[in-house]
């Protein structure tokens, strides 16, 4: 049984059990009756002081069950499993030996109630497995043909029902047989019988509960998947709107200032301010363009592009020089560390390069003079590591995951660097997750910032 | 002189409402976001404000509009709203003139024409 249908298995045995001890009260009640009116028909006959003595010892035992499976039900649920078990068995000992002794008082052989021990068979099948079903048949077997045996062997006394049956009947032996084979076969087959119907009917309650819970989970799958779908068609509205924004905002800065020429409001000596203004703007729209090209072939490119093994320091050290150059026009020192013996990874050389380029210009732009770069490529056990290091305007921790999304960029960067897409770090995230790496930044304002990126290493 | 702030990230966008307003008489200054917007909002006591639904930073246009209803005393500043985004396909996506606080709604690129008719409309 799996750990889900436990519960509802114990929760099965305990309910029966309290609902045997409630039957137990009737029955207790159907016995008293049945004695008045035995000792009505046959005055004198019975004894009633043992037979009203064992019907109140039942009272008393169906007491003391009734208050402990109350008090089972503040235990959880493994330990009230196990207790309702017990319970289980106890009581249907308990009732076996009481219904043999309420039999042996009233006549043993001759009181026909001896068929109710097919009803404590019947409980038993409901309540526990087949194999304890058939093992309580033979408990009821041995206790019912055990006291007929002793009985007509004169070791325990043998109470006649006068005027119901013949006195000597108790001792016919092929009258013992006969009646012990027909009832102890009815017992066996009786709990045999229930019990297959009843590991069957459970089989298939456990069949529905798997089948409701399998149901749940797929319910909770699809809303969870719901969910995801609605997240990106939201990122996706959002996103065309940023662009439509982007796009939008150089051509209308352009057009207007274009208007403004040739409707006679620029001064003549403020016209080529305003033009070299309107072609810094289409320049910049230009660049956005190729940006944003770029960014949606990366994946494309990844897929249909061979993936080769890339050494990323030997890019690195392709592009170091240029980007030297570049840092120390603007006065700022630049370092490079590449580990020895690094292993590959896979990529396009193309992508590692406009990794490179994007983080080491950034870097650059946002470092005032007299800081620094320091470029490093190492390795850890499974990723080839890529640091760039800078000790420029930093970014807040508030920005330091937005900066990675498209078209952000933080004032501070605006202030120090007009001129930018806000796509450079979205094409780099882009590309490091394609080919199954991640990046990262740390940063504090003011003091400079770390980005590293990781790719897995070809084994 | 009538006093008019422009709030837009976009220096450019300053620069033409600028050359657009200064001719007719208008005084133009400008915050380059929300924030700074508000505080000059406070400082300045513009009669009007021009502001980008947009700005990509610490605070935008609609939240900036939203705060600025917020305060009695600026609730009466006619706003003013400028979007590079096509109204008819985004429209909806904006909310209406019932939660923000807004007097007029010109999409970029602006007219001279068209700007001046808004401006005149509001603060004549």
């Amino acid at each position: 049984m799996t750990e889900l249908l436990i519960v509802p298995a114990h929760r099965e045995l305990s309910e029966r059990v309290h609902w045997l001890i409630q039957l137990r009260w009737l029955a207790i009640i159907g016995a008293l009756i049945t004695i008045v009116i035995a000792n009505a028909l046959l005055p004198n006959t019975l004894p009633l002081v043992p037979l009203v003595g064992v019907t109140l010892t039942i009272a008393i035992y169906n007491l003391c069950l009734y208050l402990y499976a109350n008090r089972l039900d503040k235990y959880d649920f493994s330990s009230r499993y196990r207790q309702s078990l017990i319970i289980a068995h106890v009581q249907i000992t308990m009732d076996l030996v009481a219904l043999t002794l309420l039999l042996h008082f009233a006549g043993g052989l001759e009181n026909p109630f001896f068929f109710y021990y097919v009803l404590h068979m019947i409980t038993t099948s409901i309540l526990l497995s087949r194999r304890s079903s058939l093992v309580y048949a033979g408990l009821a077997t041995v206790l019912f043909c055990g006291m007929l045996v002793l009985e007509a062997r004169g070791i325990i006394p043998h109470y006649n029902l006068k005027g119901y049956r013949a006195p000597s009947r108790y001792a016919e032996p092929m009258h013992i047989f006969s009646v012990s084979f027909a009832l102890a076969s009815t017992f066996f087959f009786t709990a045999y019988f229930a019990s297959s119907v009843m590991s069957r009917l459970r089989a298939r309650t456990e069949d529905l509960i798997e089948a409701n819970q399998a149901c749940e989970l797929q319910v909770q799958q699809l809303a969870e998947l719901n969910e995801k779908l609605k997240k990106a068609e939201e990122m996706r509205t959002q996103f065309t709107l940023l662009v439509t924004h982007e796009l939008r905002a150089p051509v209308a800065a352009i057009h207007s200032y274009l208007k403004l020429i040739l409707d006679g409001y620029v001064p003549p000596e403020k016209q080529r301010d305003i033009l070299e203004r309107s072609e810094r703007r289409a320049r910049e729209q230009l660049d956005l363009i190729a940006d944003l090209l770029e960014l949606g072939r990366i994946q494309q490119k990844a897929a249909t592009d061979k993936t080769v093994p890339v050494q990323i320091d030997e890019i690195l050290r392709g592009i170091c020089d240029m980007m030297r150059t570049q840092a120390q026009e603007k006065g700022l020192a630049f370092n490079v560390e590449i580990a020895p013996s690094l292993p590959p990874v896979k990529a396009t050389p193309d992508h590692i390069k406009q990794v490179w380029m994007n983080l080491i210009s950034n870097a650059i732009k946002y470092t005032k003079p007299g800081g620094s770069v320091t470029v490093s490529v190492s390795q850890n056990p499974n990723y080839v590591v890529g640091e760039v290091q800078d000790t420029g305007i930093g970014i807040a921790p508030e920005y330091q995951t937005r900066i990675f999304d498209e078209f952000f960029r933080t004032d501070e960067a605006k202030a120090m660097e007009r001129q930018g897409t806000g796509l450079g770090l979205s094409i780099v995230k882009r590309i490091v997750e394609v080919y199954g790496g991640r990046i990262w930044v740390e940063s504090e304002v003011g003091k400079g910032s770390k980005f590293t990126f990781i790719l897995p290493k070809i084994s | 002189m009538p006093k008019i702030l422009v709030v837009d990230d976009d220096p450019d966008f300053v620069e033409s409402t600028r050359l657009m307003l200064e001719p007719h008489g208008y005084e133009v200054i400008s915050a380059a976001n929300g924030d700074e917007g508000l505080l000059k909002v406070e400082k300045e006591k513009p009669d009007l404000v021009i502001l980008d639904v947009i700005m990509s930073t610490v605070l935008d246009g609609l939240s900036m509009s939203q705060q600025m209803r917020d305060v009695p005393e600026y609730k009466k500043v006619p706003i003013l709203m400028v979007t590079s985004i096509a109204n008819t396909d985004y429209a909806a996506l904006f909310p209406t003139d019932e939660y923000i606080n807004i007097h007029g709604f010109l999409t970029k690129p602006i007219t001279s024409e068209q700007l001046l008719s808004h401006v005149k409309k509001l603060i004549g």
